[in-house]
Order: C-alpha cells, then structure tokens, then sequence
C-alpha cells in the first residue's frame, strides 16, 4: 500500500495521465502523520480538517480502509478545489489586480425627485435628455433616467481635439487624459459610463469572475487543460456579458439595437457557460481574450506578456539593454505604432524579448493597444499565417492562423505550456522549496490535450507526500572552513572540476562572454559568477539543483573569503536571505477565519498574492498582513480583550501559515 | 492589558535576534569602515516612477548642445542655474538645496522596461533574479535598533518583490483596496501587541541550535515583523498634513513620503522606498507632461529636505543621519514619437542627498545623443576612456559608505569616490 502515496499510482481507473517521477522509490511519509494530513487538506481546499476528522482520516489510513492517495483524490473531488483552489493556482494575481482596460467614467447625480445625471457639470432637468440607461435594461425595467446632453452624446465614438478627430477612442485607457474637452460622453444607453463607483467594481469583479469560473468550469469537467485557453465559451453573468456587448458597439460605432441588452435580464444571476460572438474569425481564444486578461495592460507588448505571464510563466524581462543600441533603432517610435518590430525583433539582446512579444502580437492585431483603443476592431485582424518565437529568433515553433485561437492553438501545444502548468501546480504545494528537477518530472508526464488540471494538483500533492520526510529533516546551519583570501583564483582541483561540470561548455573563449577556462580568474569575475549561480540566473536556463549548487558556491566561497567573511558571503549566497515556504496568503486568511468563526473580508491591496508560488516564503511582509487580519478576524461579536488576545494567538499559530512540518 | 515594559522587552528581544544575525558575520568588514564620519542611519529611496526626463531635471541642454531631433523642449534661458549647477526649467525648487544634493547623469539601466528596471534599481544591478535581495534589504540587515529592515511603499510590478519584502503596493492595478498602512493605522494598540506576542511565541518556535537557514531566517522575520507591530502600538498614530502641489491629490506621493519620515522618527524601519507620481512618468503620449511632474517631484523634495531638517531622532536632525536617493528605473528616449511622447531609454539620472556626499555638483555625462559617456573616477567629469556608469555602481558605493564589503553581496560595481 505505501507505494500508492507515491505519484502515479491510479486511484480511479482512467483519473490522472500524469505518471510517476523518477523519485517514486523514495521512503514514503508516515500516512497518518496529523501534520502531512493538514497540509494535504489545507492545500487542496483552503480549509483545515477538525481534530475529529483528522483522528478519522488516521484510523482509516491505519486500518487500510483508506489510502493516501484516495484521501488526495477525495480532497480534489471538492468543490472548493475546483472552485477557489485551481483558479486561484492557474490565474494568480489575475484574481487580485485590476484590469485597465476602457476608462469608463463614473456619472454623478442631482438629488431630489428630478434628479439628473452628469459628468462634469450638471444641468436642468428641463435640457437633459431621456435615456433608458444599459443597467436598468440588463436588470429587466424599462426606467429611463435623465442625463445632461453633453454627458450623453450617443453617436460620439472616438475623441475630438482641437484639430479635429484623434486616433483615440471614447472606449480606452487613455480617454481621460486626452479628452480634455469633455467630448466623449456616456454614449447610448449610457455604456460608457457606470451609474456609481460601486457598480464600476461590480462589473470589474465580474470581469475577474468570467476567468474564476471559466476555470472552475474546466477543472470541474475534467476537461484537458489547454482548452481553459483555446475555448470559444467563456463562463460569464450578465455584466460580463454586457461588457462583450458595449465592445460590439465601439467596433461598429453603432449603437445596439433595441433588445441587445434587455435579453440579459433573462440570463442567469450566477452566470452560464455560453459562446462568444466572433466578429472576427478566431476571434476568441480562452481566457486570453476575456477583458480581464486582453485589456489587462496598456498596448500590445505589455498585453502579450500578460499572456505569456499566463499561459508560459514567462516574465517580462529585459536585459543587456543599452542606449547606444536602443538610439539607433530606426524609426525610434517604440510604443505606439510598434514600427519597426521585425528589425527589433532579430536585434541581439533585444530578440530575447521582442521576437515573442512582436510576433505574438501580430496573432492580436485585432486588439489595438488598450490606451488608444480598448476593444477588439474586426477589421484590423490579420489574415493568413504567421510564425511564433519562444526565447528568441532563432527559436520558431511554427506556423498559424494570424487571430487570437490560432495563437492559443499554438502557444498551448509547446513544450513551456505545459512546463508553466507544472510549475504554477507544484510551485504552490512545494513553494520555494521546488527544484526543477520537480517541475520537470512533472510536465514531462502530461499529456498534451488530455491532462487535467485535477491530473496535475494530484502529482504535486504526491510530490509533497514523497518529499516529506526530507523536509522533517531540514539541514542545519553548516560553518565553513577557509583559505586565506586572494585577489586572483587559481582555477585548479575542485574549482576546476565545478567550472568544467557547470561552466565552460558555454565560457570556454567564447567572443563576449566571461572566460571561465582561464587557468586564473580575477576576483570581480568570481563574485559575479557567485551572484549569477547563487541565484540562478546561470548556468543559463538550468540553474543548479541542491546540493549541486551548495558545493559550487562554497568551493569558490572558500577559494576568496576566509573567516567571518567567508560566513558572510556563505549568508547571502548560499542561504539567500531564503525562509521556509508559506500559505498563498489567500488560504491563510481562510485559515484563520475559519478560526475565528469570521468572513473572509473584501480584497486587500498587498504584493504577497500577485506572486508565483515558487517566491512565496515567511517574509516580514507576509507575517505583518497575516497578523494585521488576525486582527480583523478576532474582532466582533462581542470578544471581550482576554478573548480577543486568546484569538490572535491561536490565529497566528504557525500551522496556519505554513504547511510545513 | 501589555504595559509599556512588556512592550519594550517584545521590541528589544526582537530588534536583537533580527539585527544581531548578519551584523555578527561582518565585523571584519565594519572594521574597515572610515573611523572619521559615522555611517548613515536611514536611507530612502525615492523612485520617480515610469522614467523621469533628464532633459527636464538633471541634464538641461541648450539647442545647440545636442544633436538634430534630440528633443528640447525650452529655450536656454529657462535652463536655472543654481550654485554653479544646472536645472531643468521646472526643477527650481530644488535650488536652495543644491549644496546639499549631488546629481549625477546617465547611469546604465541595462533594460528598458520597467518590470526589469524596478527588478534592477531595488537592487541596484544590473543583472537581478526575483530572488535576489534588494539593496535596502540588505541595508536594513544591518540596523541597530529600528524595528523593521526596508520598507517598500507603492511599487506596483511584481519585480519590487524580493526575499524580506514588506510594504504595500500602489493602486494602480491593485485597485483602490486597503493595504498594509491602513489596516495598521486602524489597529488598536492593545491588538497590536497581542499580535507581536503571538509573532515573536513562533519565532521562538522556530530558532535554535538546530534550526536550518531557512528556519532560522524565518525566526528573525517573524522577530521583525513583531517588533513592528510592538513598535506601532506605542508610536504616535500616522497623520499626514496636506502637501499642497497641484498633483498631490491625485498622487499622494507627498503623504507617502510623510510615512517614510514617520516610520524613521519611530525607528520603525531603517530604509524606505517610495515612489513619485503613481508611474505617470511614463509618458508615451504628451512628454510635456513631465514638465509638470518635474515640477512636482521639486516641490516634493524641497518639503522633505526641510522636514529632515526639522525633524530629530535622538537629539540628532534627520538630514545628518539620512541618505536619499533619486532615480527612476528607467529613463526616457531622447527623441519625441509621434504622439509627442517619449519612449523608454536605458539610462537614467540619480540625485543622491545626504553628508556623506561631495554635493552642490552634477556628475556624470552625456553626448549630444544624449547617452552616456565615460568619466573619471577621481573626477567624476567626461573622461575619454574613462568609466560608464551603471546601476551596480551605487550599490557598492553605498554599500561601502555603509561600512559593508560589497563583494560579500554580490557587488562587483565601481565605488564612486568622487562621490563620497
């Protein structure tokens, strides 16, 4: 039986494609182990199992009534797995940020039973103008409100300046800056406008729901993993359908005909999974182009590396930038018109970033940049096929059809797809503990157009069971023992062996680069070598697993520093300033909570919930907001102090920041 | 109930066991620092943030002075001259305090996008991981007795994360939500010292001989953020006054900066970053809009340079024991694009403030392109075949004025004495 804790062992005839890692001999967790159980638990759900349900679980894992492996599947048959677990692993900080997208305005009133809205200024209710606003008819009723004329303007659908028409439209995140006359107004029916602040969070929280649910609607089917992605359907409720709505309007400049918007009232309050309407062949593609995720940034190279944020785990980095290089780029007019992408995307230093992004973007042309045009325009879309670029111009994957699904069907079948899935899965289990080694196991495991998000929770839970009894015996503090220091470094013995292992496949004379075969390397060179391996940003897309990197530090640690220094540099490049790994700070307020017999408050503003769980430790940060919401949840119904105190406390126990043991 | 002693044994245990850790592994280094001036005891890091314009603050040319199409948007007369140093048009509230600033021109960003350029100047290099500590982390490692190492207050990209982040982000994309300050502004003392007990209970939990460096890590973040909490229970509730500039409303940069200055009057942190302008500096369309912001970003500096100079901490002035620092993580391309705005550009200028520097000087420089050119190291002036400036330069240099060794962070930049 203790082999079925392992990855791999099939619990439910035809449930995971993710087969074993190669570590499935290792010595398997005690089952019963109340702190492995709650970790499980609290992962899986958010929720933290009762004394009584966990003396339960044990006597079954003990009796044989039960396996580990099925209490696993157990918790991933939840529906606060599917629900409040798996969104919250696959869209990360796309749950907690704000998209930009279109600067809607916010409309203000006049009081009284003549009440008139505005936007700048008010006006009598004899000159403002009755309008059946787009909230009362997606509610159902026919109310009509009065609105002063400069307010409304239904036939003005981009922005006036002095000169005339820009190139800027009512619908975009710039419109407040540039309208500076007023001109734009609420259009018909109002759709540019919001009746309160309130109302404009309900409709963002809406657009933030569409990507929750439409992955809950995946996870919950069972359904392969990429079509989060490639789906026309999205799961949305009316306001997210009204959105889709006032973009098919700014893209015919026409208002919507009559019974556009009242159909809504018949859709259901909680949503459905419905399609779209492609105005544009493959319009649609996923996740990708809901709101929330294509108007999430300003222009186009910042909306790709939302999407390859999402989709590949691929950060928005740039390096080796320098001014020479970027003043000669010709046209020299980066952002708005995009000139010049291919030249910019086969420069050196420049492909790494721009051969992705500028190539990807042509695949969402029809998208314009959000601060000019913050809606899809279906007569920019491009015809025919383009190629796609991983790391740089040298790295084609292919050709596809130039709109947003030919795109997703591309993108989702490479090899970073289902690396990021892995590692978005694992990464919140293992947090900054992952190698990876782990990360790879897993993804090499899945099965393209068939692997279930369920699938990979799974694997990663199994690889938290294997792995377990390694974290109980977590290493200690080491000292190190020193040479005297040196200005240069005879490159022989053990550090030439570490060089020669790790290094100078890639740094043996190469133009541009360090030369790491040098029977001597200078100090400066060692610490920069130190800082790139200690962090992992060498060696180059294989940063070392432990304890392979502890032995290369400290080999060269030990060649430059001796005594307190070496403690010193061993600090900082060995250690890294790393703590243990927490809760996504999402569980650990439901944690608490729950503790606490509370409700789980609206949205904090706070960094700790838009990071990858990989980066997710016991910081000073994530401590204080963890006690600052100890401290809203222990408060109310009528605590008196020694309660409140015997709250905190008990709130803020460890167990209810970490899983670990 | 926790009395005031209770409260004190909380911050000392915490502010020993947090502090105490790397200052321990150093004393060669602290050693070797010069015995004749003390080193600083606060640092701010103020970030202009989107990419403030040279050309409107710290490297005013004349028309003449650059190449065709390099934009300058003011006649030559408008350029201000204060102290022998130039001033963009609109920086001139900074005049008075040219004595006490040194500017230095066109440091290599190494990247121009600002995710990587926030990754690159809260670490001052050139070559960061999101792993990586932030220089003012490792700064405020080796603290005395404030309750908390750096703060960070408003950086929205995800790059100005790093391992001992605390702090709270800006609106911008994280919406309009409370964070980190106003949930601790609104927290009864009495809670907050419930909090910092039960913190400082799972450190001890955490710590001992047998504890890994994560482990032990972890105990002197959660010491940390104790003494945090301990420390705001007894300090004076938060209560900016209204710093009136045009823009503040709609920035709140000034109220920011204000929380820096409380969190150093109350020792509750060593090092703080804030950020200017909620990244309008980012001016794709309508570069002349920096103008305004210039001038705000001025007004700004002028009301905290004099409240440094109002404000003491142990008998002693804040502007003697604080070093500021000014910089955006990126700067702006020379030439306008076609919405008359200026794209990004990988150099940028920094404004250092503080005793510790050479002040009432610019330093550095640039063509008529407008990038870098080298300089001296002695002089800090152009120097053909001299020194390009970049980012890591200040991290080492202010490392090294810190009493540290560099190296042992992964410093391999120029201390700029010509600075110092």
């Amino acid at each position: 039986m203790a082999g079925c804790v392992l990855i791999g062992c099939r619990s439910q005839p035809g449930a995971p494609s993710v087969a074993p890692t190669d570590k499935a001999t290792a010595v398997p967790a005690d089952p019963t182990d109340p702190a492995l159980l709650r970790a499980l638990s609290v992962l899986a759900t958010g929720h933290a199992p009762s004394d009584l349900e966990l003396s339960q679980t044990s006597r079954d894992l003990e009796s044989g009534a039960t396996t580990l492996s099925r209490y696993i599947d157990h918790l991933l048959a939840s529906e606060a797995f599917t629900s409040r677990i798996a969104p919250l692993i696959i869209l990360g900080h796309f749950l907690s940020q704000d998209a930009l997208g279109a600067g809607a305005f916010t409309l203000s009133h006049t009081d009284g039973p003549k009440s008139v809205y505005y936007l700048n200024a008010p006006c009598t209710w004899e000159k403002a103008i009755e309008v059946h606003p787009w909230w009362n008819l997606i509610a159902g009723n026919d109310q009509t409100v009065r609105v002063c004329p400069d307010s409304y303007r239904p036939q003005q659908w981009m922005v006036k300046g002095a000169n005339g028409p820009t190139n800027f439209a009512c619908l975009s995140v710039y419109v407040s800056t540039v309208d500076k006359r007023g001109g734009c107004g609420c259009g018909p029916n109002l759709i540019r406008c919001f009746e309160s602040h309130e109302q404009g969070q309900l409709v963002g929280d809406s657009l933030v729901d569409e990507i929750r649910s439409s992955v809950t609607h995946n996870i919950a089917g069972d359904l392969p993993i990429e079509e989060i992605f490639t789906s026309n359907e999205t799961f949305r409720n009316r306001y997210a359908e009204y959105v889709m709505r006032t973009y098919v309007a700014a893209d015919t400049r026409k208002p919507l005909p009559d019974g556009a918007l009242s159909d809504l009232a018949s859709w259901p309050e909680d949503g459905k999974w419905a399609p779209r309407e492609d105005l544009a062949p493959g319009q649609n593609a996923g996740i990708l182009t809901s709101p929330q995720i294509v108007h999430f940034a300003l222009d186009r190279r910042q909306r790709m590396t939302a999407i390859y944020d999402v989709l590949w785990c691929m950060d928005a980095e740039s390096k080796g930038a320098t001014p020479e290089a970027v003043l000669s780029i010709a046209g020299s007019d980066l952002q708005i018109k995009s000139a010049g992408w291919k030249e910019l995307a086969a420069r050196p230093i420049c492909t790494s970033c721009h051969a992705r992004l500028d190539y990807g973007f042509q695949f969402f042309w029809g998208f314009p940049d959000d601060n000019v045009q913050a809606y899809f325009q279906s007569n920019l879309q491009q015809t025919g096929r383009g190629p796609l670029y991983v790391h740089n111009i040298d790295d084609p994957r292919g050709e596809g059809e130039l709109t947003p699904q030919g795109f997703a069907n591309l993108a989702t079948s490479q090899p970073e797809f289902r690396r990021c899935m892995a590692r978005d899965f694992a990464s919140y289990v293992l947090g900054n503990e992952i190698s990876n080694d782990q990360v790879a196991s897993i993804a090499s495991h899945m099965t393209p157009n068939s692997t279930t998000g369920r699938d990979l929770m799974r694997a990663s839970l199994r690889e938290l069971v294997r792995q377990w009894p390694e974290q109980s015996r977590a290493p200690t503090l080491g000292t190190s023992r020193s040479a005297a220091p040196r200005d240069h470094i005879a490159v022989t013995g053990a550090l030439k062996k570490q060089l020669g292992d790790h290094c100078v496949f890639c740094h043996d004379h190469e133009a541009g680069r360090p030369n790491l075969a040098a029977p001597q390397l200078t100090r400066p060179m060692v610490v920069d070598m130190l800082e790139a391996v200690a962090f992992g940003s060498m060696p180059k897309g294989h940063p070392l697993a432990e304890p392979e990197r502890t032995q290369f530090l400290s080999a060269f640690i030990n060649a430059i520093w001796s005594g307190a220094d070496a403690d010193a540099a061993h600090h900082y490049f060995v250690d890294r300033m790393r703590a243990i790994p927490s809760y996504r700070p999402e569980i650990m307020f439901e944690l608490i909570h729950d503790m606490a017999h509370s409700t789980v408050p609206p949205r904090w503003r706070m960094m700790e919930n838009a990071i990858r769980g990989d980066l997710l430790q016991l910081t000073p940060g994530m401590i204080t907001v963890t006690g600052l919401e100890a401290i809203s949840a222990c408060h109310g119904q009528g605590r008196s102090r020694a309660e409140i105190d015997a709250c905190i406390s008990k709130a803020l126990e460890l167990e209810n920041l970490t899983g670990r043991p | 109930m926790m009395d005031r002693r209770t409260v004190l044994k909380i911050m000392q245990a915490a502010a020993v066991t947090g502090a105490a850790w790397p200052l321990l592994r150093e004393k060669r280094a602290r050693a070797a620092a010069p015995a004749h001036r003390s080193r600083p005891r606060f640092y701010l890091q103020i970030i202009p943030s989107g990419g403030m314009d040279a050309i409107f603050t710290t490297d005013p040319k004349k028309a003449r002075e650059v190449d065709n199409g390099i934009d300058v948007p003011f006649g030559s007369h408008k350029i201000i001259e204060a102290h022998g140093v130039r001033l963009g048009p609109k920086f001139g509230a900074l005049g008075r305090w040219v004595p006490h600033v040194a500017m230095v021109n066109a440091f290599h960003q190494n990247s121009a996008n600002h995710v990587t350029g926030v990754a690159n100047i809260t670490r001052f290099k050139s070559l960061t991981t999101p792993g990586t500590p932030s220089l003012l982390e490792l700064l405020g490692a080796r603290r005395d007795d404030e309750a908390t190492g750096a703060i960070n207050i408003g950086c929205v990209f995800d790059s100005a994360f790093s391992p001992m982040y605390l702090g709270q982000p800006g609106t911008f994309v994280f919406g309009n939500r409370p964070g980190l300050f106003e949930h601790l502004d609104a927290a009864d003392p009495e809670d907050l010292v419930a909090v910092a007990k039960a913190l400082q209970r799972d450190a001890g939990s955490v710590q001992g001989p047998r504890a890994s460096a994560a482990e032990q890590r972890t105990a002197d973040n959660l010491n940390e953020s104790a003494s945090l909490f301990a420390g705001a229970a007894k300090s004076p509730k938060f209560k900016p006054v209204e710093w009136a500039h045009e823009v503040e409303s709609a920035y709140h940069s000034g109220r920011d900066l204000q929380r820096a200055l409380w969190l150093f009057e109350n020792k509750l942190s060593r090092c703080v970053t804030t950020r200017v302008a909620a990244d309008d500096f980012d001016t794709h369309v309508t570069n002349s809009y920096q103008e305004t912001l210039t001038d705000y970003l001025a007004f700004l500096l002028d009301k905290l340079f004099s409240e440094l100079d109002k404000r003491v901490v142990d008998g002693k002035p804040l502007s003697q024991q604080t070093v500021v620092i000014v910089g955006s993580e990126i700067g702006r391309f020379p030439r306008l694009n076609s919405a008359r705005g200026k794209d990004h550009f990988p150099q940028a200028p920094f404004i250092f403030y503080g005793p510790w520097f050479a002040t009432g000087a610019t330093y550095g420089g640039t063509g008529r392109n407008m990038a870098t050119v080298p300089i001296s190291m002695t002089t800090g002036r152009p120097q053909s075949g001299g020194h390009l400036l970049r980012v890591d330069d200040i991290g080492t240099t202010l490392l090294a004025l810190d009493g540290a060794n560099p190296e042992l962070y992964g410093y391999s930049g120029e201390h700029l004495r010509f600075l110092t």
